[in-house]
């Protein structure tokens, strides 16, 4: 320390102004100021310190490294001690005939008492859930609420931290306490992303497709992570009868990624009556929305549909207008022949084999209009040619 | 900071270039280490909500392509490929390229998993070889496999292959012998999902963690354990420090320039637009990141590259030391092309964090650092070869940077056991530790190395085309030489034509050219060193072997030397660090030469060790007869000095001529002839490049001094006596690299070289600028008046100066025994210093300090010649004060400018051999013909022919020669009797007598000047002039032809002021020396004759100590040859070339360790320095008004 203390004087001294002005400072760089035998006491000082520092923090690294571990064993003997105990209790219970009333047991109450002995309850009682329906899950529930932890759960949400206010969402939705929904509502338009999946999950889960209100009101952008766990999400409920009321609603959103997770719910759950605005997207100005029109369109075709396909293909880019080949085939007809065949003059290879692959599959006929052109182009419809005959 | 500060300007400005990047490089190493931490916190809580399951079974999930290129891997092809089916996605194809694999690889794929060939239409969207197949399984259990069967290509082609087949949206590559955990690419493909509208994902990288000695069953991780062997070990450390610290927080600054090639996720449609995988270098993961970043950043559009900490795919590492070094070397080569290929984004502000931040990093501190830190080493060997190096600063900066790297490293250990945590066992935490503390003493020289060789292969090997190692299934060295038939080959062979003409013709752009002409560099100097080390190795034996008759030819001359063992053990030490000096000396004229042509480096080679080899020989030769080891005194001597001495010494004879150009041959044709046989292993020259260097680091030479013997001579003979000269040589030619800085500020301080010692006498300066030594004498004290009885008439003076006179063999309590009984007897009743010093190692000095006590100037006062400014001194005192004098001298007063210096004091007479009559004869000549002159009993019988007696006083000054090599004298025979006798009388035993024996000659010498002496002032006695006579007898310096044990011995020499004129015979124990003796004579004739003296002087001296106890008051530098002033004693201290010692009663030294008392006596040396050079570049001592006084014109 007394070092540590001497170098800080030795900076201080240092530090004096020796170069006054721009000119002097500069004349001191010149000649290595910093660099001269003089300052040599100083940048042993400097050095000895600068080792002494980073020695102390290497020891404190490696400390913590050993006290890390040895806490980390300490917390797993704890929660395991915890685990072993309340698990049987808790199975006992949500086991019996549907439970009324919490009696109190000395040996869980002393778990209830600390709020690290509450959280496992908690945690054991979420993982539980997840194993059981019926009358063992309300069972869990009803342990849940009886056991005071609702109140536990709800304390997480005025946390500033995301990750316990998600996780305490994340235990409301899952211990099915409606009472919170207005709360939970709250949060679906959480700054944190995952504050807001967890809440916008939690609504789906407790309301199912009516949980989807949100998307009324949702400011912010769902990412497809997001957009592909709300659906799976919604695998879980029972398909609504207003549904095709709502998603026109949402289709006109000005939230971009709104419009394509309901273009995603229409391809999802074949809603055919949603067809014409679904064609009205191929023309949105929104790139991806268009994408997932085209995907959507296919997967609730008519005999229109071809036709459709063939009046945007060129408002399309390349990937795009692959799709749109692939999706062709068929659903394809001698009406679209001659588009196709135009296609195949194309420069792009892939979009020669897109288009004679799609032309192969409406009729019979359709590979020897491509055995015809091989004569005349051998390249590259005679490769083409072979690679179709080998998908046969 | 490191080094000295009279190191040049440039090599400091170097060295703190490289401080500047080793303090930037740490700083950004603290930066991403605080970076990774919140990323790696935020990634481990957003785990806790995500769960992948979701998107294995997904619709809506992303395509993947997942490409796997082998090459024969028929081993483990199945058991791969059944581990990559085995992963659960629905929306994945698994395209495994077999690239033109020469064993059975496709046959047993083709059986295992019931392939069939398809028609497949490939439209080669990217480059790649003709694919000859593509095969897809009949059985719908592996409908997601497609086999693409294709020319050998190499890794880029190989995926450039799968590119061009693959049918969906997503591309992930990985190496085929990867194991991947069970939800990789699930994790791997999540951030693709999380994209937005402003921000595309384009690829995503993943951690890839070592699976040594991890248990894998059917292709799949059972546990994590740590690897048992050394190497593979410390990758893991390497590793996890660069995945979970490095990419985590290069990933958060959206910076990320690589993601591994054994594992890593691609947006196809970036991937075909950006032309897929580089076929021009070996480094084509990072080219394809840093490409597909490059166009992003053209078309101005968002996009972000992702990273995936968990611990998704382990892969074998290598475990061989040659398997690592040809990755790390493939590795640096990657970076060098990826670098120069876009050598347009360094420091490009259009291309944001990549052209400002990402781009710089990896060129300063992953492509440059190998040859960063390999210059650095080479300049800090060459540094403490010349003993430039501030090694306090060098360790304890070495300190700090070890003690961060270990930080470092332990760091990403915790933040593996906080997050990942995949080495469970507290005993692998602490082996990964301990592994760190290796790191920089092993593997991180390696890999620099490795890296180092990268550069040299991008040079001088064929590049991507040429022999390439990549890794398959299991790690194997690949040949990719047939290229046939392809348009692509024909581009290829395009390149390599290009790559050539760059080799020779010269690169085309200022980048380049500095990368081509520094890898070009690095080869060259390998290859040089390879032809280099047999040279080396016989000029290190010529070292020893000329040791070797060194140390021979002593022992014959003068027995076995003491302390026998330690002082060859140290011989060899100090030769072998000479060996080092001379080889990195030699060295680059030698490359330089080697890369013209490699027969003028092994003329050039042979031409400078002969010539070291023989000077070392001469220097052998010339230590063993003078017992003092030649330096840069030779340049104080002129050419007629040098043929008197070499002459006199009779050391050039036909003998040695002939011995001379017999080893000159044998030296030659050992060169010629063994260099060739030496032929020695690759792994044997960089072992030894690496030996090399590490020794030439440790300073060796300066380490070994802490272990010399003690004894002066032991200590002398231990010198590498070629090193020696060429040390003080270099000094002598150039000053500042002595390492003194001298403070000119200083000066004005009133006190003289005194420090903070007050026991110090101390003078008054009166006109520092112009005349530099100028004081007054007014602490001069007159100490003799109390000793004379005081006669009518001022005394005469006669100082008798005795060559080689030194307090080693005379009179009493000599420690080699009194040889001269007769001045021992003198000095008992005379005025006896017994500890006294003279200022000079050789007789040019007695002259000037004696008579003047005036400064050395800069090669002795005398060597001024004519350009002796006007002084002071005794003789032109005594002439203004009408004494008569006279200079007496057996050889030539020409020799050492004597007779210039006496001339200049305007001296009576001077009686040298020139003036002796036919009638003297004259020392016996040497082999060569050549006599000093006349010996001292010649002398003394001219003085007396010459001397009358005369009312007017006198002041002679005689000094003697016979005591002089080659210590040849008329009465040889006698007096070598006289000398066994003597021994008797001093009681030596047996062992003693043998001692002394191999010294007859001197011996003989002394004992026959003794009887000069004595006969000398036994018929002065006789003369009515004696009783007004001073005999003022000293020695010039200690004969250096006996051994001497100390530094300070040389000086050690008697005084004795002998007269009638006496009251009282007195012996004194303090130390004065030859400057105080004109002083303290002036002031007693002032005092006592009334004589007239002036009042200032430029005198060294402060006067004669008459006290009887041992002390010292004065403060003087002395000066052991005319190029040689690095003595300095004040006080009861010495410093010899900064090394302290304390003078013990008996005038022995002891080393000590003081930093207080090395301080007062630097310093105090340091004036004396200053005013000297001053004096130099003024040659004025006093005014011309008071000279003219003393100094008729």
């Amino acid at each position: 320390m007394l070092f540590l203390f001497d170098s800080a004087q030795y900076l201080f001294i240092y530090l004096q102004p020796k170069p006054a002005n721009a000119v002097n400072a500069f004349y001191y760089l010149l000649n290595f100021g910093f660099f001269k035998k003089e300052n040599d006491i100083f940048k042993l000082h400097v050095l000895v310190t600068s080792a002494i520092l980073i020695g102390t923090v290497l020891f404190i690294v490696i400390s913590t490294i050993y006290l890390y571990l040895f806490l980390k064993k300490k917390k797993f003997e704890y929660v395991t001690g915890i685990s072993n105990l309340t698990e049987t209790w808790i199975s006992e219970k949500i086991l019996q005939a549907p439970i009324l009333e919490y009696k109190s047991d000395s040996g869980i109450s002393k778990v209830l008492n600390s709020k690290k002995g509450r959280q496992i309850v908690i945690n054991l009682l979420i993982s539980s859930k997840k194993n059981f329906t019926g009358l063992v899950a309300k069972n869990i529930v009803t342990l849940y609420e009886l056991l005071e932890l609702p109140n536990d759960s709800t304390r997480k949400l005025s946390s500033k931290k995301w990750a316990i206010k998600a996780r305490g969402i994340q235990e409301l939705y899952m211990m099915e306490q409606t009472s919170s929904l207005p709360l939970i509502f709250k949060y679906t338009a959480d700054q944190n992303e995952f504050v807001r999946l967890e809440a916008q999950i939690g609504l789906i889960n407790m309301m199912g497709f009516a949980g989807l209100n949100f998307l009324e009101s949702s400011k912010y952008l769902l990412s497809d992570w997001q957009q592909l766990k709300l659906l799976y999400q919604l695998r879980m409920s029972e398909k609504p009868s207003n549904l095709l009321e709502k998603v026109p609603i949402w289709l006109s959103s000005s939230n971009h990624s709104v419009v394509i997770f309901s273009l995603k719910l229409c391809q999802e759950y074949h809603l055919e009556a949603m067809r014409l605005e679904v064609v009205s997207c191929l023309t949105h100005s929104y790139f991806w929305i268009r994408a997932q029109a085209v995907r959507t369109l296919v997967s609730i075709a008519d005999r229109f549909t071809p036709s459709i396909l063939e009046s945007v293909y060129y408002t399309f880019n390349l990937s795009l207008q692959l799709y749109i080949l692939e999706e062709l085939v068929g659903i394809s007809t001698d009406k679209e022949l001659p588009f196709l065949i135009h296609l195949l003059d194309s420069e792009e290879n892939q979009v020669q084999l897109r288009a004679s692959i799609v032309i192969a599959s409406i009729n019979a006929s359709g590979l020897g209009i491509i055995e015809e052109r091989a004569k005349i182009q051998q390249e590259p419809f005679k490769r083409i040619v072979k690679h179709i005959k080998s998908l046969q | 900071m490191i080094l000295e500060n009279s190191v040049p300007i440039g090599y400091q400005i170097f060295i703190y270039v490289i401080f500047i990047y080793s303090v930037i490089l740490f700083i950004s190493y603290l930066l991403i280490g605080i970076f990774s931490i919140g990323f790696t916190r935020d990634y481990m809580l957003q785990n806790r909500f995500t769960d992948y399951r979701v998107l294995s079974s997904s619709i809506y999930a992303p395509s993947i392509s997942l490409l796997a290129p082998a090459y024969n891997e028929g081993k483990n092809i199945a058991e791969n490929v059944r581990s990559l089916l085995s992963i659960f996605y629905t929306n994945m194809e698994i395209i495994v390229i077999n690239d033109g694999s020469t064993d059975n690889s496709l046959q047993i794929l083709i059986e295992l998993y019931e392939l069939e060939k398809r028609d497949y239409f490939v439209s080669y969207e990217v480059e790649s070889l003709e694919i000859k197949g593509v095969y897809k399984s009949r059985n719908p259990l592996y409908n997601k496999l497609i086999v693409i069967d294709k020319e050998n290509g190499g890794k880029s082609d190989s995926l450039n292959a799968g590119i061009n087949i693959s049918s969906n949206k997503y591309l992930i590559c990985i190496d085929a012998d990867c194991i991947l955990e069970q939800d990789a690419l699930l994790k791997m493909m999540k951030p693709f999902l999380k994209q937005t509208e402003g921000e595309r994902v384009i690829a995503s990288g993943g951690v890839i963690r070592v699976a040594n000695s991890c248990d894998i069953e059917n292709g799949e991780l059972i546990k994590v354990n740590m690897p048992l062997k050394y190497l593979p070990r410390i990758q893991v450390l390497e590793y996890i420090r660069a995945f979970i610290l490095g990419r985590m927080a290069w990933s958060r600054l959206n910076g990320l320039l690589i993601i591994s090639g054994a594992f890593g996720a691609f947006d196809k449609e970036i991937v075909i637009k950006c032309g897929g995988y580089s076929h021009k270098t070996v480094g084509e993961d990072m080219e394809l990141v840093v490409r597909m970043r490059r166009y992003m950043e053209d078309l101005k559009l968002k996009y972000r590259i992702t990273y995936i900490p968990d611990p998704l795919c382990w892969t074998e590492v290598p475990e061989s030391i040659s398997i690592l070094g040809r990755q790390r070397n493939r590795w640096m080569r990657g970076t060098i092309e990826t670098m120069y290929t876009h050598k347009k984004l360094f420091l490009n502000p259009s291309y944001g964090v990549l052209g400002l931040l990402s781009y710089p990093y990896w060129f300063f501190f992953e492509m440059c650092a190998p040859i960063i830190e390999i210059g650095g080493f080479v300049l800090l060997v060459i540094l403490a070869l010349l003993h430039l190096m501030n090694w306090d600063f060098f360790f304890l900066y070495l300190l700090c940077i070890l003690l961060f790297s270990y930080l470092y490293s332990a760091f990403a250990i915790l933040m593996e056991v906080l997050t990942f945590h995949q080495y469970k066992r507290r005993i692998d935490v602490f082996s990964l530790l301990l592994t760190s503390l290796t790191e920089p003493f092993i593997f991180h020289p390696f890999i620099v190395i490795s890296s180092a060789r990268g550069y040299f292969d991008y040079f001088f090997k064929n590049k991507v085309w040429g022999i390439m190692t990549r890794k398959g299934f299991t790690l194997k060295s690949v040949k990719i030489n047939n290229f046939k038939k392809s348009n692509i080959l024909e581009a290829n062979k395009a390149e390599i034509k290009n790559n050539e003409k760059n080799k020779w013709g010269g690169p085309n752009s200022h980048e380049s050219r500095f990368i081509f002409l520094f890898s070009r560099l690095l080869a060259l100097l390998y290859n040089s060193f390879k032809y280099y080390l047999p040279h080396f190795i016989l000029l290190t034996t010529w070292v020893f072997l000329t040791s070797l008759f060194e140390i021979s030819y002593d022992i014959k001359s003068h027995g076995l030397p003491k302390m026998f063992s330690a002082t060859v053990g140290l011989i060899c030490i100090k030769d072998f660090s000479f060996s080092i000096f001379l080889g990195v000396c030699f060295f680059p004229f030698f490359t330089l030469l080697y890369s013209y042509k490699k027969m003028a480096a092994h003329l050039y080679f042979i031409i400078a060790a002969v010539f070291i080899i023989l000077l070392q020989f001469i220097l052998s030769a010339y230590f063993v007869t003078a017992l003092v080891p030649l330096g840069a005194d030779v340049w104080g001597y002129s050419l007629n000095d040098i043929k008197q001495t070499v002459g006199a010494s009779a050391v050039i004879n036909i003998y040695a001529i002939g011995g001379f150009i017999l080893l000159l041959i044998i030296v030659s044709a050992s060169f010629i002839y063994f260099t060739n046989k030496i032929n020695l292993k690759p792994i044997v020259s960089v072992g030894s490049l690496l030996l090399f260097l590490i020794l030439a680091l440790i300073n060796m030479s300066a380490i070994s001094d802490k272990w010399l013997p003690g004894e002066e001579f032991s200590n002398m003979l231990c010198l590498n006596k070629a090193n020696y000269f060429f040390k003080e040589n270099i000094i002598y030619f150039f000053p500042s690299m002595k390492g003194n800085t001298l403070n000119e500020d200083n000066l004005s301080d009133d006190s003289h070289y005194t420090g903070n010692d007050t026991t110090v006498v101390q003078m008054n300066y009166i006109n520092e600028k112009e005349y530099p030594f100028l004081h007054t004498i007014d602490t001069t004290v007159d100490v003799l008046t109390p000793f004379f009885n005081k006669s009518n008439k001022p005394p005469n003076i006669v100082f008798l100066i005795v060559e080689g006179l030194g307090r080693a063999f005379t009179n009493q309590g000599a420690y080699l025994g009194n040889f001269t009984p007769f001045i021992d007897s003198l000095a008992g009743q005379s005025l006896y210093w017994k500890n006294f010093l003279s200022e000079g190692g050789r007789t040019f000095a007695v002259l000037p300090s004696l008579l003047g006590s005036l400064p050395f100037a800069k090669s002795g006062f005398t060597e001024l010649g004519d350009a002796m400014p006007e002084h002071l001194s005794i003789l032109n005192i005594a002439e203004k004060n009408a004494y008569k004098t006279s200079f007496f001298y057996g050889g030539d007063a020409h020799f050492d400018n004597m007779d210039i210096f006496l001339q200049k004091n305007h001296i009576g007479k001077i009686n040298d051999q020139k003036s002796f009559p036919e009638t003297y004869t004259k020392l016996p000549a040497g082999a060569s013909g050549f006599s000093w002159g006349y010996g001292d009993k010649e002398l003394f019988r001219r003085y007396f022919e010459v001397i009358h007696s005369e009312d007017q006083p006198y002041l002679n000054i005689v000094l003697t020669v016979s005591t002089h090599s080659p210590f040849l004298i008329n009465e040889q025979e006698r007096y070598l009797d006289r000398f066994e006798e003597r021994m008797t009388e001093l009681g030596f035993n047996n062992k003693e007598k043998a001692e002394h024996r191999f010294y007859k000659y001197q011996y003989a010498s002394i004992l026959f000047m003794n009887d000069a002496v004595k006969n000398f002032i036994e018929q002065y006695k006789l003369r009515p002039d004696f009783a007004n006579t001073v005999f003022i007898i000293t020695g010039d310096h200690r004969m250096p032809e006996i051994p001497m044990s100390t530094k300070i011995d040389r000086y050690h020499v008697p005084l004795l002021i002998y007269s009638a004129l006496l009251k009282r015979r007195a012996v004194f124990s303090s130390i004065s020396t030859h400057f105080d003796v004109t002083p303290s004579i002036a002031t007693w004739l002032t005092k006592s004759y009334h004589l007239i003296t002036p009042l200032i002087t430029s005198w060294m001296g402060t006067g004669l100590d008459t006290t009887r106890y041992f002390r010292n008051i004065h403060a003087y530098p002395f000066m052991q040859t005319k190029n040689e002033i690095i003595d300095f004693v004040m006080g009861k201290y010495m410093i010899n070339d900064h090394n302290l010692f304390q003078i013990e009663e008996n005038m022995d030294l002891t080393p000590i360790s003081n930093q207080n008392k090395a301080n007062q006596l630097e310093s105090g040396f340091d004036k004396f320095t200053i005013r000297n050079l001053n004096f130099i570049k003024t040659n004025r001592l006093m005014s011309d008004s008071l000279l003219r006084f003393y100094n008729p014109l």
